[in-house]
């Protein structure tokens, strides 16, 4: 019953869809699942493995139902393999980055308490943002949905694989670790803004405590659960009270849970993992981790990963210190390092801030790429099943048409589990087919009189019982209230 | 003075020695101390790139470029085998030196509260020993146009080197151009009440001068002192370009259109990449543009995904002349060492290099009525430039050498690359993980 | 012989703008208040069209109604002997006068926002329950909102449900026909469902100030309501342990868990719609959502719960404001959406999925059928169309034996209709409920122009003078605007003109009240002379124009023509 947007103007993608005239649209709801052909075989192209394999030059790769099947020279395909000439091009594994906002519905902070570890991302997935489609086009294939960075104790992430089209339940991807956001450092304390009321704590060694005493409350809370009857016993018997926010420290405690905290400084840094040491687990990584070179032979140590931007210091006191070379120091001194985006914009061209890496500190192409690929899915536990081009993977990858670290290429083609999500042909075919349909929406629009958006507006205010808060600015714009809300929260909390 | 070049490697030495004007003859002057730069390729911009050449360049200008040229047994020479020189890049649009750390409201000086602000001169704020200025030279923009940032009419802006001693002796060219914000209300109400503002507010400042004029000729009474008035003559009188800032194509064609009824003729328009749609008439009217960040993200949810990054080749193929600039506020300054990022991706997305290249150098330069002395590698002009071991637009490319107004710029001195060296030896590691 | 009893229908202009006014127009109970004691209730409507059902047919006959309940529909049966009749002669060519079942709004949101005794304040919840957690709210006969029920019964509704407006788990709504009397005059079930929603906050600084806060905050709550019975059921059985805590109000959520009642979810957008259906997983529960018109969007995720119940608006978006052909700022989601929008019910009753329609959102109903009929033009079944707002939602309600149907022991609640119900512009003559006659009054057309901006004075007799000042907007027959007091300013509810007699209505929440306003005044020239009511008493108005009409505010069309034109 999808696909049937307009009678008049979109008929022909009633069709079943070929794999060579598919056709995407710029509403996920109104984008056809690609096909997953049964074979699909690239040919002769430079493959960037992600893996000890390295960079491999005249290079096939074979995808089966959607996961890679064969990685080598002159492969044997079966005869109706779809074939992909790749020679003159370049095949990475799909990026994946880990922090993101980029499609998150009604506010990406639940700002309101100290902790906030019952919120889950998981109900708020916007899988209709366009930012999904852009950044398939800049070659992402995975992202990970992380809470702000408002309190110290942030929600439950999501990780969500880029199919355009696909309902939020369709998006997530279990592969990956679950895991939540903590944060340190100015934004938890309130630095930057003068609340009216202001929340504890309003310093760092504040913040540091109030972790404690969380993770205290959650053992105890775990060990009244574990305490409680089962069975016939437990009908008599009143059982403990749930809590969700409990329930999920808790489960950081047991190791279930992933922390991925947003730090900058390299005192807090250093002073969480402790703090993770002595209840007996290990932060799985440092977000933005500016001054993880500071201590990155610490980091190693305790097993952390760092997860880093490249370019983004001064914003903030504590960023002053954050340079280019981070990533390389990390890398050297054997942390998991990764580069990810925090912004849907930057998300478009992650490529290029792996270039950096090789651009501040030396660090070699392949690795570099690995920052956004194989590193990055393993800081997520998924690199297992994405991240690198290797047998059983799952067929994520991406065709660029020049070295993939080079500003002057671009991604031809994006594909997620063997379905080409991305076509930069048929993205030009979708863009002229919208240009057409809105001309002809308008024509009729002006037909029948087009009425004063001021009156639009004002019977939008007038209507009881419906909040359409943000529908006025969103049909003006085309922007959605996630990536308006994201716009405004970059703008005041920078990260 | 043998060794000036290198013992004052961050401060413009050069600038000691001009007392007065002098002829920059391809012999220099005995007295002058040439350095010559050599075995590089190097990349003119206004002409083919030339191998295995030299630059020669004395008194802080290029005195040649070329092949086998004659050079003074004394000269400094250095050997750049392997490297390529570019000329510097030039920030068409940027607020370095005006902002430190941006959530610090004591180090932002970018916005100055009001909506007529025609009196302000940013030049007089720019902070020399800004943590960014660095940061940006390092990534090779050695030269910047530094904008004001409130209110409707904003003020002055200024060309500045990115190195020296004190603002005034990186100034290059004061009053560069006069801001003015086209209000988006205005596109579809003649009445709207900003514009009004600045309509009544520049009909003011053209009966100020009228009376000053009068004045001057014994015809009346010297109207009473206003500075703001005063401020807008250069912009009035034609000598200072109006630099009309619109963000949208609908509001780029009303504030074009407002321009004429006013009668400005020198306008470059601040535009974003919606600029695209409005390429035949700039190209027609002869209007340059400077170009807001490439990487913005598409104005509306049904433009194209490539909607940014395709918009300097439009306005290359209508015929525009245009320089690339970041968003030229926020973030963006403490980054504006990516500029030239920007234009490579619009190389990905159909521009050609050589026009990549001009719209971050030589164009910017002539955009901002410095192209005299900036923006080419030319006998003549500022020996502001740098040596790289790629191309400069791709991020990958180190650059490896800075030469600005001639004297050599310490790279090694840069807050980034001083902890780096520091830190690098603390954590040697083992091997990759 | 025909009994003097018989009234026939007022003859009336047939231009088209005449019969918008008529549709307008405020409803009059015919008869009893000034009589003081009970009038005889045995009526017939004699010699109709009938449709006692959708999709059924009687082409002439008779509805005979005692009691407020209708007692015979058919062909053959005999009059009583007592029943007044009523007769509706037409002239020749005329469309037949047809008798329909009474609609039924299966959601229409009354402002239930709590205020603890005149306070502005809300009232502080129970100890341990947050704000936005109200189960145990219930509709209160002050609640009634008098106004809007009249709005309602002009667009064709006799039933309704009446549901709360404030929260994240907002309470039980009521069942109500729509007569006069009040809440206690009219309500079939006083406690339905249970309302929901996740579109609420408590602002940046308090929790939630999210939409992910709002689903745990309503995940925690029903959480806590499992425990709660559980825990209680536990002590109940052995008091020898500490009681645990008691949570008032809570106990409320057992029956929408355990499908007692509906639990009736609010939904924002399309993906609200799909986190309901993923949230709700209780096995008991009878789930309905309350939907936004763009269910078309994801409907093959919507059919995985085709148990799932959906009330969907009739709310069909205006012309997108357009500046010309290569206008570039227009959104194609909205272009889409408007052009898409009247195929929503139609598509939702393709699917098979129990839907109901509802003019929630629409703010005044008044456009519910001539939106009825574009969905019926976009290939909606006109039976289907009707079933959708009669018989549907009366097995919703369990009403299937008393509503949405002419037909002996059901409720005596009708429409007399010129011609017929579901077209643009459809001509309602009578609405019945419970075998109480409304009339629609006419109305004269305007003999003034009040539009431009009016300098008032209320007086409000011993508190004294206030100054307002009130906007009026748009033409004589299609006015709109504001009213403003001591900087306060408020819409216009609904503003209309008859002869030189203009009425406005408001609400009073702007004002710091609790109601409606309503303001009548008399135009003479620059003159204006009334009275009007509010939640602060009477009071008295005059005042002058400041601002003459026609002003130069030309809409986009007429900017455009104008243009043209040049």
């Amino acid at each position: 019953m999808r696909y049937l947007l307009s009678s008049l103007l979109l008929s022909s993608t009633l069709a079943v869809a070929q794999t060579e005239t598919w056709t995407p649209d710029i509403e996920a709801w109104n984008s056809q699942k690609p096909p997953q052909p049964d074979a699909v075989v690239f040919r002769n192209a430079t493959v960037w493995s992600a893996t000890d394999k390295g960079i491999l030059d005249n290079t096939d790769v074979l995808i089966r139902r959607g996961e890679i099947a064969a990685v080598g020279p002159d492969l044997s395909a079966p005869s109706d393999a779809l074939e992909i000439d790749g020679s003159g091009h370049h095949l990475t594994p799909g990026i994946v980055d880990n922090h993101s906002h980029a499609a998150i519905l009604g506010g990406v902070n639940e700002a309101s308490r100290i902790s906030t570890a019952d919120v889950r991302i998981r109900d708020v997935i916007d899988s209709e943002s366009i930012n999904i489609y852009r950044q398939l086009a800049g070659g992402v294939t995975t992202i990970n949905l992380l809470h702000g960075s408002a309190n110290a104790i942030g929600g439950q992430m999501a990780t969500i694989k880029l199919r355009w089209g696909a309902p939020p339940d369709e998006l997530v991807f279990d592969e990956a670790r679950p895991g939540i956001k903590f944060a340190l450092g100015e934004n938890p304390k309130q630095s930057n803004w003068r609340p009216a009321e202001p929340r504890y704590p309003q310093t760092r060694p504040g913040v540091a405590q109030v972790i404690r005493e969380k993770f205290q409350q959650a053992a105890d809370y775990q060990a009244d659960l574990d305490d409680a009857p089962t069975g016939r016993a437990a009908r008599t018997q009143v059982p403990p009270r749930p809590n969700h926010e409990m329930d999920a420290i808790a489960r950081i405690l047991n190791g279930e849970l992933d922390v991925h905290s947003h730090a900058y400084r390299a005192d807090e840094i250093l002073a969480l993992m402790r703090t993770a040491e002595s209840f007996g687990f290990r932060i799985r990584t440092i977000q933005h981790v500016l001054e993880g070179y500071k201590i990155a032979s610490q980091m190693a140590k305790h097993g952390v990963g760092g997860s880093t931007f490249i370019d983004w210091w001064n914003f903030k006191a504590e960023a002053t210190d954050a340079i280019g070379y981070n990533p390389a120091i990390m890398h050297q001194a054997g942390v998991l390092t990764a580069l990810h985006s925090d912004n849907p914009e930057l998300a478009r061209r992650m490529n290029l801030d792996a270039a950096k890496a090789v651009r501040y500190g030396g660090v070699d192409p392949h690795e570099a790429l690995k920052m956004i690929t194989a590193y990055s899915a393993d800081q997520i536990g998924a690199g297992h099943a994405i991240g690198r081009i290797t047998e059983g993977h799952d067929a994520d990858v991406v065709l660029w048409d020049g070295h993939p670290l080079s500003a002057f290429s671009k991604v031809q083609q994006t594909w997620v589990d063997g379905r080409r999500y991305f076509d930069r042909q048929a993205d030009q075919r979708m863009q002229q087919a919208i240009a057409e349909e809105r001309q002809a929406l308008i024509a009729r629009a002006l037909d029948e009189g087009g009425s004063s958006s001021d009156e639009a507006q004002a019977s939008e205010e007038a209507t009881p019982g419906h909040q359409h808060t943000f529908n006025f600015a969103r049909h003006l714009t085309g922007y959605r209230p996630s990536e308006l809300d994201h716009d405004e929260y970059c703008v005041f909390h920078a990260n | 003075m043998m060794n000036t070049v290198f013992s004052m490697p961050t401060k413009r030495a050069a600038q000691q020695l001009m007392g007065a004007v002098m002829l920059i003859l391809p012999s220099a002057a005995a007295w002058a101390q040439v350095t010559v730069l050599q075995n590089a390729t190097v990349h003119p911009i206004s002409a083919p790139a030339i191998e295995q050449a030299q630059v020669v360049m004395a008194d802080g200008k290029i005195v040649d470029v070329g092949v086998d040229l004659d050079v003074p047994a004394d000269a400094t020479v250095i050997d750049l085998t392997g490297h390529h020189l570019y000329p510097g890049f030039v920030h068409p649009a940027t607020q370095l030196g005006l902002t430190e750390i941006s959530s610090v409201a004591g180090t932002v000086d970018t916005r100055e509260m009001g909506q007529i602000n025609a009196a302000l001169n940013v030049e007089v704020a720019v902070n020399h020993d800004s943590e960014l200025l660095p940061a940006s030279i390092a990534g090779g923009i050695l030269t910047a146009h530094i904008i004001p940032g409130g209110g409707l009419i904003q003020g002055h802006s200024a060309v500045m080197n990115l190195d020296g001693w004190s603002w005034e002796e990186m100034l290059i060219a004061s009053q560069a151009g006069q801001h003015i914000a086209f209000p988006p209300g205005a596109v579809d109400d003649e009445d709207n009440e900003d514009l009004s503002r600045i309509n009544s507010v520049l009909d003011q400042a053209r009966h100020w001068h009228q009376a000053d004029a009068a004045a001057s000729a014994g015809n009346g009474e010297r109207p009473p002192r206003n500075d703001q008035l005063q401020a807008l003559g250069p912009l009035l009188a034609g000598e200072t370009p109006l630099m009309l800032h619109a963000n949208r194509y609908d509001v780029m064609e009303a504030a074009l259109d407002w321009a004429d009824t006013q009668g400005f003729d020198n306008v470059v328009l601040v535009a974003t990449p919606d600029v695209q749609h409005i390429a035949s008439r700039l190209a027609d009217a002869d209007i340059p543009v400077i170009l807001k960040n490439v990487y913005a993200l598409p104005m509306r949810r049904h433009d194209g995904y490539d909607a940014s990054f395709k918009a300097p080749r439009v306005l290359a193929e209508a015929g525009v002349k245009f320089a690339i600039a970041d968003a030229t506020r926020g973030m963006d300054v403490a980054n504006a060492r990516n500029l030239p990022f920007q234009a490579g991706s619009a190389v990905a997305h159909g521009l050609d290099p050589d026009i990549a290249m001009k719209a971050v150098t030589l164009w910017p330069a002539e955009i901002l009525g410095v192209g005299d002395q900036l923006g080419s590698l030319e006998p003549g002009k500022r020996a502001t430039l740098f040596a790289a071991n790629g191309h400069p637009l791709e991020p990958m490319t180190q650059i490896t050498h800075v030469w600005i107004d001639g004297a050599r710029y310490a790279l090694s001195d840069v807050k980034a690359r001083r902890l780096y060296d520091r830190y690098r030896q603390r954590h040697p590691g083992d091997e990759s993980p | 012989m025909e009994p003097s009893l018989t009234r026939p229908t007022r003859w009336r202009p047939s231009l088209p703008w005449s019969l918008m006014f008529l549709l307008l127009c405020p409803v009059t109970v015919v008869g009893a208040q000034d009589l003081r004691q009970p009038t005889p209730q045995t009526h017939v409507l004699a010699d109709v069209r009938i449709v006692p059902a959708p999709g059924e047919v009687i082409d002439s006959g008779h509805v005979v109604m005692r009691d407020g309940v209708i007692q015979a529909v058919g062909s053959d049966i005999d009059i009583p002997a007592d029943a007044r009749i009523h007769r509706f002669e037409r002239a020749d060519g005329d469309a037949p006068v047809t008798v329909y079942p009474g609609l039924i709004e299966p959601h229409w949101v009354i402002d239930t926002e709590p205020t603890d005794g005149g306070s502005d304040e809300p009232p502080e919840p129970p100890a341990g329950r947050h704000p936005l957690i109200r189960p145990d709210a219930r509709i209160a006969a002050a609640h009634w909102p008098e106004d809007r029920i009249d709005a309602l019964r002009r667009a064709g509704f006799t039933t309704a449900v009446l549901a709360p407006s404030h929260g994240l788990l907002r309470g039980s709504g009521v069942v109500t026909n729509l007569g006069e009397g009040g809440l206690s005059g009219n309500v079939i079930d006083p406690r339905f469902g249970q309302f929901a929603s996740f579109d609420e906050r408590m602002g940046r600084r308090q929790f939630p100030s999210s939409l992910m806060g709002a689903v745990a905050l309503v995940r925690q709550t029903f959480s806590d309501a499992q425990w709660q019975s559980q825990a209680r059921a536990a002590w109940a059985l052995n008091p020898a342990q500490p009681r645990p805590e008691w949570f008032e109000g809570l106990d409320a959520l057992d029956s929408a868990i355990n499908g007692g009642t509906p639990l009736v979810f609010d939904s924002e957008d399309v993906l609200d719609t799909l986190r309901i259906l993923e949230f709700v997983q209780f096995d008991e529960a009878r789930l309905a959502i309350v939907g936004h018109g763009h269910e078309y969007q994801r409907l093959s995720e919507l059919e995985r719960h085709d148990d799932v119940v959906h009330i969907v608006p009739l709310d069909f978006p205006t012309t997108p404001d357009v500046e010309d052909e290569n206008d570039r700022n227009v959104s194609l989601a909205a272009l889409r959406h408007w052009h898409r929008a009247p195929d929503n019910p139609h598509i939702m009753h393709q699917s098979g999925l129990p839907t109901m329609l509802s003019s929630h959102g629409m703010g005044q109903p008044t456009d519910f059928l001539k939106n009825l009929a574009k969905a019926v033009e976009r290939g909606l079944d006109p039976d289907a169309a009707l079933a959708m707002v009669t018989t549907e939602p009366a097995d919703w309600l369990a009403l299937s034996d008393r509503a949405g149907r002419i037909a002996p022991g059901m409720m005596a609640n009708l429409l007399v209709v010129e011609g017929e119900l579901i077209t643009e512009e459809p001509i309602i003559s009578d609405v019945w409920i419970d075998g109480q006659r409304f009339e629609l009054a006419s109305i004269e057309p305007p003999s003034v122009d009040p539009v431009g901006t009016w300098a008032l004075t209320l007086g409000m007799g011993a508190m004294g003078d206030v100054e307002a000042q009130l906007v009026l907007t748009g033409t004589p027959t299609d006015l709109g605007g504001t009213l403003t007091v001591m900087g306060n300013e408020s819409p216009l509810n609904d503003a209309r003109v008859s002869d030189d007699q203009v009425t406005a209505r408001l609400d009073s929440a702007r004002f710091g009240g609790s109601g409606t306003i309503t303001l009548k005044l008399t135009i003479s020239g620059d003159s204006a002379r009334g009275n009007g009511t509010g939640p602060f008493g009477e009071f008295t108005l005059r005042g002058q124009r400041r601002v003459a009409a026609a002003s130069p505010q030309m809409t986009a069309a007429q900017t455009r023509s104008t243009q043209e034109a040049q």
